[in-house]
């Protein structure tokens, strides 16, 4: 993390916050598309299932 | 004929092109862009929004840093201090909000159209290189990255919009505890009347400057502020406290004019400063010495304390207290030298103040070039002028030409008038304001005028009309209008004067300090010292 070299740390909480901003908003439009189309949530937690699904049939385990 | 029909061959092609494209548009384009465009749109908004995170977090175009340095060289939003200081900020990490929120905000801004134009940029460069490039240009790039230019801008527009919002929020909660610390500072500082008087120069200052502990760099104003709220962060890192009174108890403070330190105390506590002027040998330096001598055994009776704060001042003091004790005269002060100022800490209680007293040579007083140094005098709360009885003809004449006590008194060699009238022009030359300042006029060497025929009438109730009688009428006018106040006193500055003897040194000092917001006891006017009862003193006057 570059930017928060160097830095006081009133400057780099203060920019912590701001990315918590834009996480947030980003959060908050997921969710409103979610609660806006939920066949698009559906479709994503069933690709999400399939994948799991893929994941598992591989059969990988730990040597 | 032939022409004919591939005329008509030629329109009904021309028209399948047209119907061809029209339907194209109609069933394929237009489609396609109803559903390209939002998700082109929605693809800007993240991008943006990776824009947004990679700037904040510095692995793409890092907003750049307010850092001290930049404070100094005035490179950045934060406004010059105000007045006329010939100096740039300090060199400290600026508050989050003052500048660096700006920094971070439009940084996040700029980034996001940095990399809108850079598409717009290369979306040119294939317009311009082909044919088939345009109409890529015209019917896929263009529509698409317009629509992601939209999402994008519009999303930057709600980041910075948000974290505006929020960032206000956090400056309200960080603005108030600043405002509420910097006034408080101001209003405990002026209910105290605290100052800092500098030893060395003269400069009297609300705001005195601070070294910082960790690399000596000066911070000539640490108030609550831009350059921080409750702390601030020097450039080499080291934490400050904020505020005058709370940095004058961690560090000490320094004069801003010449830097050198001022006394313990200075800046927190109440400051008192009383030059004592008048002629050569009118006894200035011995009413400095017994007037201390009593204001500290009448602060002590009640309970209260006065102590040096520097040792220069301790020794002098000593020096000449032990002189005074064994009979003798204090030392004629240094022509030529600028006095320091004699300084004592009061104390009683809670109640703390430093009093400054300035005895400069006669011979400053005396010239009208030589007065121009006497910088003191510029910011005296109150002023002590000495008398010197044994100068006025009116009572020379009535003494003996070779009468012992006039060799006794060794009379100053000015006449009162001319060294009033010098100083008074003096203070009115530098624009001091002295229709605000007290004036103690002092007649001294009260015991060896006691009994002689001048002083018949003479008693401490009476010197104004003495005055007069003696031929200083002009002076006591002059002195009436040109101070807010005058009181007459008179003194015997003498080391072993009994309890309750009217004539103490300590009366004028008590009386200035009183003006100047230091009550050294209860009723200033009562210099007499407690514990004993008093008595009439065998030579009253």
């Amino acid at each position: 993390m570059k930017a928060f070299k160097a830095l006081p740390p009133a400057y780099a909480t203060y920019r912590v916050v701001l990315i918590v901003v834009v996480l947030a908003l980003l959060a908050v439009t997921a969710l409103l598309v979610a609660g806006a189309f939920p066949e698009w949530w559906q479709e994503v937690l069933s690709w999400a299932g399939r994948l799991r699904q893929a994941w598992t049939d591989l059969g990988w385990s730990p040597v | 004929m032939p022409y004919i029909l591939g005329f008509v061959a030629a329109i009904i092609a021309l028209y399948f092109v047209v119907w061809l494209l029209v339907a194209g548009l109609l069933w394929f384009f237009l489609p396609a862009l109803s559903i390209v465009l939002p998700v082109a749109a929605a693809a800007g908004a993240l991008l943006a929004c990776g824009s947004a995170l990679l700037t904040l977090t510095g692995r793409r175009t890092p907003p750049e840093t307010v850092t001290p340095d930049r404070v100094t060289a005035g490179a950045t939003r934060l406004r010059r201090p105000r007045g006329n200081s010939p100096f740039a900020r300090d060199r400290a990490w600026p508050a989050y909000f003052s500048a660096q929120a700006h920094a971070d905000l439009g940084q996040v801004w700029r980034s996001d159209a940095t990399l809108l134009s850079d598409g717009w940029r290369w979306i040119g460069d294939v317009f311009r290189r082909s044919w088939p490039g345009r109409a890529a240009v015209a019917f896929v790039l263009a529509p698409g990255w317009l629509a992601v230019s939209a999402g994008a801008l519009a999303a930057t527009a709600v980041i910075v919009g948000v974290g505006v919002a929020l960032l206000f929020v956090l400056w309200a909660l960080w603005a108030v505890p600043t405002g509420l610390l910097r006034t408080a500072d101001q209003l405990v500082r002026r209910a105290r009347g605290a100052s800092g008087s500098c030893p060395a120069c003269y400069h009297v200052t609300q705001l005195p400057v601070f070294a910082c502990p960790g690399c000596g760099e000066i911070h000539r104003d640490v108030r609550p502020g831009r350059l921080g709220g409750l702390w601030r962060r020097c450039g080499c890192g080291h934490v400050l406290p904020t505020s005058v009174v709370r940095a004058a108890r961690k560090i000490p403070p320094r004069c801003p004019r010449c830097l050198e330190l001022l006394r313990d105390g200075a800046a927190l506590v109440t400051d008192v400063r009383l030059p004592v002027f008048g002629p050569v040998s009118a006894g200035k330096t011995r009413l400095v010495y017994t007037g201390l001598l009593a204001v500290r055994d009448r602060v002590a009776a009640d309970g209260g304390e006065i102590e040096f704060v520097d040792e220069d001042s301790r020794q002098t003091f000593d020096n000449a207290v032990s002189l005074l004790g064994a009979g003798g005269d204090t030392v004629k002060t240094p022509a030529g030298e600028l006095p320091p100022a004699v300084t004592v800490r009061y104390t009683a209680g809670r109640r703390r103040a430093l009093l400054h007293l300035f005895d400069a040579a006669g011979e400053f007083y005396a010239d009208r070039d030589d007065n121009t140094e006497l910088e003191f005098l510029d910011h005296a709360q109150g002023l002590v002028f000495v008398v010197d009885p044994f100068s006025l003809p009116w009572v020379r004449d009535q003494l003996d030409g070779g009468s012992s006590v006039l060799a006794e008194a060794n009379p100053a060699a000015e006449a009162p008038e001319y060294v009033y009238h010098l100083t008074a022009k003096r203070l009115q030359d530098y624009r001091v304001d002295t229709r605000r300042q007290r004036l103690a006029v002092t007649v001294v060497k009260a015991d060896l005028l006691a009994g002689l025929p001048p002083a018949d009438d003479l008693t401490p109730d009476r010197v104004r009309a003495w005055l007069e009688r003696a031929g200083l009428d002009n002076l006591v006018l002059a002195a009436e209008r040109d101070f807010r106040e005058v009181r007459y006193f008179l003194v015997a500055s003498l080391a072993d004067l009994r309890a309750g003897d009217p004539r103490s040194p300590a009366a004028p000092l008590a009386w200035l300090s009183a003006g100047a917001g230091l009550r050294l006891w209860a009723d200033p006017a009562d210099a007499s010292p407690r514990g004993e009862p008093d008595k009439e003193p065998e030579e009253a006057v």
